[in-house]
């Protein structure tokens, strides 16, 4: 199959052909994936050298690791997105000295990165994720900062009982409720 | 698990926070059970997805890309070698890799491979073997990368463990058997050991789930992997 072929098929048949380890096939993977995947291993370990190792990696992984999506349980998106957030809350958490970050990414991160230089693609990419954000930014401060420790962050909800002062019940509610309200945004389009 | 998850619990799963125990105990159920698989798949997870997706896009660097590549169509190489191996190349010393589900879990039956090795660089260059080994009946697998005197192991989808065990890797050779590395598996069942003993003459490479490090035998009966490599 051609690159153009392979440029053409959705996530869910191009990863078979990922599986059965042909290279072009990575590559195309790599091309829609790779820059969400960076960002969100950046967003979490907080440098960019630590983000390159996590999404080397990560993406290794699924590369060597063969057939392993199984298209039922969701995107492609969502598993590899899911890898790379796995493997950088790992090196958090080895790296124990170091706190993570709570705030949503600094404008000058995106000051680092003209939008002139962007395909219209990954322009609209950066626009819904923006978009996304402020969508976030009006969960209740309670529930927003608990699904931030809990996802950037990796900490447990007793962990995060123990860091704000709370009962466990308490923090796990503020994720549901918060994870509701982020459900309900979806479901109204809010994200789309 | 007795019943389902509350939907605290779970909406705490999608999230990733539980406890370690807790996070085993509701992935078994889930496995399991339809109704919390699909809240999983069609409600929270997607919620999930936006958290993922809220972060500032930001552009990975080249070298990122390249090196990813590079490793790529390195490995895609050394797998062509291994489904058409060339009569002009030197047959690896690394035979066929038999595995095994551990002793314990007697209804599963015996995996036979039969995938070789082959060496993908002469000369002066280091050869590096790539040997797959096949997927388990749960899907745990791996490959074993041998670079002149460094040999790596690359697991995934290997069980998670109980607090404090780990998964030992073992070389058996003309001098017995010795322990090499002791891993445990990220949390999406992946993990990368550094084996260098399996580069050296080793017939035989095992992985045992040990209830700690620093043995000095394996636990038999806890056999994971037996890979022959004679």
């Amino acid at each position: 199959m051609t690159r153009s072929e392979l440029q053409r098929l959705a996530d869910e048949d191009l990863m078979p052909l990922v599986a059965a380890k042909d290279p072009i096939a990575f590559e195309v993977f790599y091309d829609r994936h790779g820059g969400a995947a960076y960002s969100l291993a950046y967003r979490i370990v907080g440098n960019s050298q630590s983000a390159e190792d996590v999404t080397q990696e990560a993406l290794i992984s699924i590369w060597r690791s063969g057939a392993r999506f199984d298209r039922a349980r969701g995107s492609v998106r969502g598993w590899t997105l899911g890898i790379v957030r796995n493997r950088a809350i790992d090196l958090l958490r080895r790296d124990s000295g170091r706190a993570p970050k709570l705030a949503f990414d600094s404008e000058e991160v995106l000051e680092r990165r003209p939008s002139e230089d962007l395909t219209d693609v990954e322009a609209l990419r950066r626009e819904t994720a923006r978009e996304v954000r402020g969508a976030l930014s009006g969960l209740p401060d309670d529930q927003s900062r608990v699904i931030q420790l809990a996802f950037f962050g990796g900490f447990s909800h007793s962990e995060i009982a123990t860091m704000l002062n709370q009962p466990m019940g308490t923090i796990k509610g503020r994720m549901r409720l918060g994870m509701e309200k982020i459900r309900a945004a979806l479901a109204e389009g809010v994200y789309e | 698990m007795k019943g389902h998850p509350s939907t605290d619990d779970l909406a705490a799963f999608a999230l990733g926070a539980l406890d370690l125990k807790e996070q085993v105990s509701v992935a078994d159920h889930v496995d399991g059970c339809e109704r919390c698989a699909t809240e999983l798949r069609d409600r929270l997870n997607p919620a999930v997805g936006v958290l993922a997706e809220s972060v500032e896009q930001i552009e990975p660097p080249p070298s990122l890309r390249e090196s990813l590549m590079a490793t790529v169509h390195e490995e895609a190489r050394a797998g062509a070698e291994l489904e058409t191996p060339r009569p002009s190349r030197k047959r690896s010393r690394l035979g066929a890799f038999l595995m095994r589900p551990a002793a314990g879990l007697a209804t599963l039956a015996l995996v036979a491979a039969g995938v070789g090795g082959y060496l993908v660089a002469d000369g002066d260059q280091a050869a590096t073997e790539t040997v797959a080994l096949p997927n388990s009946l749960n899907g745990a697998g791996g490959t074993l990368v041998v670079e002149g005197d460094a040999a790596t192991l690359h697991m995934h989808d290997m069980v998670p463990l109980d607090k404090g065990d780990v998964y030992q890797v073992w070389v058996a050779g003309p001098s017995g058997v010795e322990p090499s590395a002791a891993f445990v598996p990220h949390s999406d069942g992946s993990a990368t050991a550094a084996v260098p003993e399996a580069a050296g003459d080793v017939d035989e490479v095992m992985i045992t789930r040990e209830s700690r490090a620093g043995r000095t035998a394996p636990t038999l009966n806890q056999i994971v992997f037996d890979a022959r490599v004679g």
